[in-house]
């Protein structure tokens, strides 16, 4: 079953990037401004919010995992740092300043910051899938 | 960091404002005309702009190299730009008068040209308080009256922190001669739990209390903020409707639910904010310049209170700089470079004039 959903995930990426074989291990949400931070980390065994003090965690579903990745795998991470988005409200501190990292193949990809609630197009369905799945734990 | 060229071409046409296409040659500046160096000068819009502009930006010379992330307010865009370029012009234009002296004179005032100059001597700001509390009077006068000595202090120089200051940033530490002083409190009772940051605290429609003369009244507004930030600012070149700095509750002045927020600089931060000031880092990687010449480089904020030397992009960040993202007991300073483009806004024509004449 775990196979099934690999090759899946595998296939499915390989029709955009023909470096398909990219295997990820990890991907950290962050959300930080002065007095204030979130940090949610997805690997293929848990789930991990902290806000500010307080830090929940629980086991990851494969299924969650392997959703996680295929919406990853959509993704350019060569290009993950030239995204960029369209506001820029943590200038004047009206937004968190946001990023996302993840770890692919030993390697971690970073993209550039962004204001919270408005990232670059092609990480939205990602990062909207991640805080799905953070708001999710207690 | 920041490319100011000098040159000794005659038709350097410094460009005032787009509209104008004469080119001003005679006595602008003495010896040496200034050329400004916009290319790095990226604009974003405060509000969500979504699509890119595609005409009027050509029609501006001066505005060729600027990025524009702009599609709604081609008006804010411009006055922005106006304002960083006449920023620029102005503290390239006192350098050569005074190398190596970051508090000296600017450049000659007189001639009743274009030419912007760095404003000289005490600057008075009457500070409007708008408080919108959940019941009357929980935000007390001591509070207001606490914060507004707070400015004061960090404005002057006179941080009860500062002696804390690394000797390799000793001689950064600028007294910036702006005083504050309190001109009104207007309060509203609500229970809203959360105002956000698209300035309805500033829209009477939208409940909010509307600014008190923004061109001469500089309006701190004291709410309820919500998602994690402690307090915002508005840029000059903004509209007046909006213009000031908001201050979440807990964060205002002395305040010991502020927890170690609670000592009044989130204020003095946003007020450098409101004289247009950046983010010490840029707002972006190493490159990404704050457009202040006498402080490090650096890719990304400092939080809680890091120790001296903190290296990034290879110099020390001036953590204790008011415009990084420390604790409030950990910032305690301005720069001269900080100064100057605070200063340069209040010549006659900049966006703040109103508030020396």
């Amino acid at each position: 079953m775990k196979y099934l959903f690999f090759l899946l995930a595998f296939s499915q990426s390989c029709d955009q990037y023909p470096t398909g074989n990219t295997k990820i291990s990890s991907l950290t949400y962050s959300a930080n401004t002065r007095g204030s931070s979130y940090q949610c980390t997805i690997d293929s065994m848990s789930i991990k919010v902290q806000s500010n003090e307080k830090s929940n965690e629980r086991q990851i579903t494969s299924e969650d995992w392997f959703a996680i990745v295929a919406k990853a795998k959509t993704i350019s991470l060569t290009n993950l740092e030239n995204f960029k988005a369209t506001t820029d409200k943590s200038s004047t501190d009206r937004a968190r300043i946001a990023m996302i990292k993840i770890q692919a193949n030993d390697k971690i990809y970073e993209s550039t910051s962004f204001d919270e609630g408005n990232p670059p197009n092609e990480l939205k369905e990602l990062i909207n899938l991640m805080l799905t799945m953070a708001k999710t734990i207690e | 960091m920041k490319k100011v060229f000098f040159t000794v071409a005659a038709m350097t046409a410094v460009l005032m404002s787009c509209e104008q296409d004469t080119t001003e040659t005679s006595n602008e500046i003495i010896a040496q005309e200034v050329k400004v160096d916009m290319s790095d000068f990226s604009l974003y819009a405060e509000d969500d702009l979504t699509s890119k502009s595609t005409n009027g930006a050509e029609k501006c010379e001066s505005m060729k190299n600027l990025s524009f992330r702009l599609a709604k307010n081609k008006g804010l865009a411009k006055k922005m730009y106006d304002i960083e370029y006449n920023t620029r012009k102005a503290i390239a234009a006192k350098k050569p008068t005074k190398p190596g002296n970051g508090n000296g004179n600017g450049g000659n005032n007189g001639g009743g040209d274009n030419t912007p100059t760095i404003f000289e001597g005490a600057i008075a700001i009457p500070v409007v308080v708008n408080i919108i509390e959940k019941s009357n009077g929980a935000v007390s006068q001591s509070q207001i009256d606490s914060q507004i000595a707070i400015l004061n202090a960090d404005f002057n120089n006179q941080n009860p922190n500062r002696g804390n200051v690394p000797q390799d940033f000793a001689s950064l530490q600028a007294d910036l001669n702006i005083s504050f002083t309190l001109a009104g409190v207007n309060r509203k009772t609500d229970t809203r739990a959360s105002w956000g940051t698209n300035d309805a605290m500033k829209i009477p429609s939208q409940g909010g209390i509307a600014p008190t003369s923004p061109s001469t009244t500089m309006n701190i507004w004291v709410c309820e903020i919500g998602g994690g930030i402690l307090g915002y600012a508005q840029f000059p070149g903004g509209t007046d409707a909006t213009d000031g700095v908001v201050i979440g509750t807990d964060f205002f002045g002395l305040n010991a639910s502020g927890g170690i927020y609670g000592k009044g600089r989130t204020a003095t931060h946003e007020v450098g904010h409101w004289l247009n000031l950046r983010h010490i880092w840029g707002d972006g990687r190493c490159k990404r310049d704050d457009f202040v010449a006498d402080t490090p480089s650096s890719d990304a904020p400092n939080y809680n209170c890091p120790s001296f030397p903190t290296v990034n992009c290879r110099t020390a960040d001036m953590t204790m700089n008011y415009m990084d993202y420390v604790q409030d007991d950990c910032m305690y300073m301005f720069t001269p470079g900080q100064s100057d483009r605070m200063r340069a806004l209040f010549v006659s024509g900049g966006p703040k004039e109103g508030f020396v004449n």
